[in-house]
């Protein structure tokens, strides 16, 4: 007796010592290396079939656009709001977490502008931008029109009368604004409606740290309320930053708010069913101790964790709670704590080990998301397991008596025939297929934004202002790629060339593209080319001028520019990169993975299916073509046929394992509840309405994995009526707390997460009743 | 006694100097204090306060370092208080600008352009020292410009130097010439001498 007393001192200061310091050890680790990362890339297949398709996800996912913030000021007069955005541009120029700001507001002082920043391109104006308007005629039209500015007294041109009396230099400048279809009031950019101003702001990030996101926007808000103290301006903001930062936000209150209410009821629950907290606490130290363990492990693994991982992983070890609970509930006291863990422990382990290779399927999908989550769940139920078999007996008093609950009796005496589970079962099963085949179309989800954990706010807001600033539209594209950018330049205006003829069928509005502003070499020299010689432009300009009031001599500069103009090495990438042009550029052409790649974009496509029949009889243009909407929905597709398959292959691996080690038929009767119950969460959510999606796939995995333990703890042999009683009892306190974390989490505001408690919640009740109703009294007594 | 009525008299003469002195130096400070002048100036917008629409002849030239000679146009003007201001310029060719509140419409050549004048305070000032005497609004006046009045009997000018730098980099100032309730002559002068002459006949 005191060597088994001195024994159980050893086991326990070894058990507990090597606890303790591992936890210390991974709490040092979490603190000084946890790289929690949020976005959406994460759960997206690592490598695209499509390569331009991958590339271009990426470019708007990381590229330029990534750093750019839209801001939306409303609540005030449009002057106000005007007065604004003026102030808030000139702060934020200053501020070095910020590169440039955008609100329209353009140097009015059209000579200043081109003594400074767009000097060289004024330089370039005649190789940039096509003007055949030399001719005598044409000339003196430009020139009268001067004099027409001149006596309505609004000419803005008179300081670059004579270097550009044809305004070409502006008519270039023009075009480019035509391009953002932003509504100017007062001097900056509205939305249509004139109730908000709008600006574009791009961060100085060096990577894209949550934390620097969060305080640049912070750094925005404080300063417009700082200019506008007294006035309730309603600002919104929206950009990749932003999106991460409000989801980040709305995980953490989901967080909070559901941890504090299952704090509560889950105590309330222990209190009911064991009339004790202490045990609710200790019931949550295998709960601590995986979720501190899994995300060490993910973090070394991965060097990062995703945040939907945590707040998913986080509820899927909810299912720890359940292993402590099995113990107290059978836990007599003619037993010692240690006897009660070694009769449930061959139950205990199966479970947890049939659940973490389910889990370790989802490895190797090439979905990085989907891999940090195997190697969370797997850490996770083990650790808990291990603390529950180490450690928790430990902390449990001998005498520990819980109290007799007269509707385990009654659920006891239970005893279904089997026509009755016959008729259970079939029904289950029409139910779930005209669920499932009425709404067959609808089934998967095809659009990539359902699989986002952005909240639903988040993105309607994002969508709002992305369409009030005029940003791309990215549906309708060509990509073109070529080692050599003057090759590049070459083939794409030979490209928007042939797509000219979808204008003249008005299949598209306006095509978009770097030629627009930034022509090849080629094009440039051709431009050269055109242009007049000295003495013809002088005597064409001689002619026009005879009969106006102009002083003789004072378009000379424009003489000597035009003919500068014809000797100048065409403008190159480099150079061009320095101009206030390179916002634009950044967009339609870029260098990635040792390529330069050129976007030509379409606008205005009204008749998709039309423009797929003129593709398809343009075999030189058509491979160039990218639909993005199409694109992502058929890789939603491809990634959740992955996952699924994946998960038959747990299921296949879980019922192999049953098999070897149960009559085929006790096997089968162990399995069958949980794919009734699985199939079960699937209609009710198909029938709600909701496409499904990874997520709903992953939560199956939960489902199978919680109802599996229920399955196997019902056909455990069974010692005594009192035996049977408390296996119903921890059955029972598993299920409550499982479906309390979940059906909290149904009401989260991230489509994700309340997808996720909602197909668990609904999946661990079928579970618990068809378990029930298929295993009650159906177990062998030892 | 003789010798000392001399004294007298030079002491005299060099008093009545001095008030002499001081009477021609008098006017001059008081336009300098602005207390004279800027109650006739009142009077002056009381008067035009009280007119709610006008419409006058006008002939224009305007003058620019790249021109040999001023490029010329003519038409009619009309105001309508307290802040519609038309200019029809009808010759050499048709365009119309009306400004109300702070948007101009120019319509040439069967398009209209419509501007937002906030945007372009250069151009909004000149629009706005007219709008302004027009209506009688010396608040209006005190604010964009610094003002310099003077008024003889027949006649008075009323010279506007705007205060804002930016518009002054643009316009160094507007002098309006009048007879009692009347305008006459606009003459606008940019910093580089450029300059707009107006000239304003057929009060109606």
């Amino acid at each position: 007796m005191l060597s088994h007393i001195i024994h159980n001192q050893r086991a326990l200061l070894v058990s507990h010592f090597i606890w303790l310091s591992l936890l210390a050890l991974s709490l040092v680790y979490l603190f000084s290396s946890l790289h929690v990362v949020s976005d959406i890339t994460q759960f997206m297949p690592n490598k695209h079939k499509d390569k331009d398709v991958q590339l271009l996800i990426d470019e708007l996912q990381q590229g330029s656009t990534a750093r750019l913030l839209i801001v939306s000021m409303s609540g005030d007069n449009a002057k106000n709001l005007a007065n604004l955005s003026k102030q808030l541009k000139s702060k934020l120029d200053t501020n070095k977490n910020f590169l440039l700001t955008h609100n329209g507001q353009q140097n009015k002082n059209i000579s200043a502008l081109i003594n400074k920043e767009y000097k060289f391109l004024f330089e370039y104006r005649y190789l940039l931008y096509p003007n055949h308007s030399f001719s005598r005629e044409e000339l003196s039209l430009s020139l009268k029109q001067r004099l027409t500015e001149l006596r309505s007294g609004i000419n803005f041109f008179k300081n670059t009368l004579s270097s550009d009396p044809q305004n070409h230099f502006f008519n270039y400048l023009r075009t480019l604004s035509e391009r953002s279809n932003n509504t100017l009031h007062h001097g900056v950019w509205f939305n249509k409606e004139k109730t908000a101003a709008l600006l574009l702001v791009e961060m100085n990030l060096e990577n894209f740290n949550l934390d620097q996101q969060q305080s640049a926007l912070d750094n925005i808000r404080s300063t417009i309320n700082q200019l506008s103290p007294d006035n309730n301006i309603k600002t919104e903001i929206t950009g990749t930053a932003s999106m991460a930062v409000a989801t980040r936000a709305a995980i953490q209150s989901t967080s909070k708010k559901l941890s504090a209410i299952a704090l509560i009821l889950m105590s309330l629950l222990f209190w009911w069913s064991y009339r004790s907290l202490r045990l609710f606490f200790i019931a949550m130290l295998p709960l601590i101790s995986a979720v501190i363990a899994a995300l060490s492990m993910t973090n070394i693994v991965f060097q990062q964790v995703h945040g939907i991982i945590i707040a998913f992983g986080i509820t899927l070890l909810g299912v720890c709670i359940d292993y402590p609970v099995h113990l107290f509930s059978h836990h007599t006291k003619s037993q010692t704590p240690q006897q009660t863990i070694l009769s449930i422990w061959p139950t205990l382990r199966l479970g947890v080990m049939t659940t973490a290779l389910a889990y370790l399927a989802m490895l190797g999908t090439g979905f990085s998301g989907l891999s940090q989550l195997a190697v969370f769940a797997v850490t996770g139920l083990i650790v808990s397991l291990l603390v529950t078999r180490w450690i928790i007996p430990h902390w449990l008093s001998i005498n520990f008596i819980k109290q007799d609950h007269h509707y385990l009796s009654y659920l006891s005496r239970f005893n279904f025939s089997f026509k009755y589970k016959f008729f259970v079962s079939f029904s289950v099963l029409l139910f779930c297929i005209s669920a499932i085949l009425l709404n067959y179309d609808s089934l998967w989800s095809k659009n990539i934004s359902d699989l986002s954990p952005v909240p639903e706010q988040a993105k309607i807001l994002d969508q709002k202002l992305r369409q009030s600033v005029g940003a791309p539209d990215v549906n309708h594209v060509f990509l073109i790629k070529d080692k050599n950018p003057e090759n590049l330049l070459q083939r794409t205006e030979e490209l928007v060339n042939d797509l000219q003829a979808l204008k003249n069928k008005q299949l598209a509005n306006t095509i978009y593209s770097v030629i627009d502003f930034f022509p090849s070499q080629k094009s440039q020299r051709l431009k050269q080319q055109q242009l007049p010689d000295r003495d013809q432009l002088e005597n064409n300009l001689h002619a026009a001028s005879a009969s106006l009031p102009f002083k003789k001599s004072f378009f000379s500069t424009f003489i000597n520019d035009v003919e500068h103009s014809k000797n100048l090495p065409p403008l190159s990438i480099e150079q061009i990169s320095n101009t206030p042009l390179n916002k634009l550029l950044q967009q339609d052409l870029f260098f990635k993975n040792n390529e330069w790649v050129s976007i030509i974009r379409l606008s205005g496509v009204q008749n998709e299916s039309n423009l797929a029949k003129w593709l398809a009889g343009q075999p030189d243009i058509a491979p160039y073509y990218l639909n993005l909407r199409q694109a992502t929905s058929s890789l939603m597709f491809d990634y959740q046929q992955t996952a699924l398959l994946r998960l038959l292959t747990g299921a296949i691996i879980i019922a192999l394992i049953l098999l070897s080690i149960r009559p085929v038929l006790r096997a089968g009767i162990i399995l069958l509840p949980v794919v009734l119950a699985v199939f079960l969460s699937v209609s009710i959510q198909v029938m709600l309405g909701a496409h499904l999606t990874l997520f709903h796939i992953l939560a199956l995995l939960l489902i199978v994995g919680i109802g599996l333990d229920y399955s196997l703890f019902f056909d455990r042999r069974w010692t005594s009526a009192e035996d049977y009683q408390h296996r119903l009892h921890g059955i029972f306190i598993s299920a409550s707390s499982t479906l309390i974390t979940f059906g909290i989490l149904g009401f989260s505001d991230i489509p994700v997460l309340s997808a996720l408690g909602q197909t668990v919640t609904f999946g661990v009740l079928g579970c618990f009743i068809l378990t029930l109703v298929f295993n009650v009294n159906n177990s062998q007594k030892a | 006694m003789t010798s000392g009525k001399m004294s007298q008299i030079k002491i005299h003469i060099k008093k009545n100097l001095l008030i002499l002195l001081f009477l021609s130096t008098a006017p001059v400070l008081a336009v300098e204090s602005e207390i004279a002048p800027k109650s006739e100036l009142s009077e002056l917008l009381t008067q035009f306060a009280q007119i709610k629409q006008s419409t006058v002849d006008f002939t224009e030239e305007k003058h620019a370092f790249f021109l040999e000679q001023p490029v010329l146009s003519s038409g009619q003007l009309q105001f309508i208080a307290p802040d519609k201001l038309s200019k029809f310029i009808l010759k050499p060719e048709k365009i119309t600008q009306q400004v109300h509140a702070d948007v101009l419409k120019i319509t040439s050549q069967g398009e209209t352009q419509t501007i937002n004048l906030n945007e372009y305070p250069e151009f909004s000032i000149i629009l706005r020292s007219i709008i302004s005497l027009l209506s009688g609004d010396h608040d209006a006046l005190k604010r964009d410009f610094k003002i310099n009045f003077e008024d003889n009997l027949t006649s008075w000018t009323l010279l506007l130097s705007p205060h804002d730098s930016y518009v002054s980099g643009h316009v160094d100032s507007i002098k309006m010439l009048g007879k009692k309730n009347k305008l006459m002559k606009i003459i606008i002068t940019e910093p580089n001498n450029d300059r707009s002459v107006t000239s304003i006949y057929n009060h109606r």
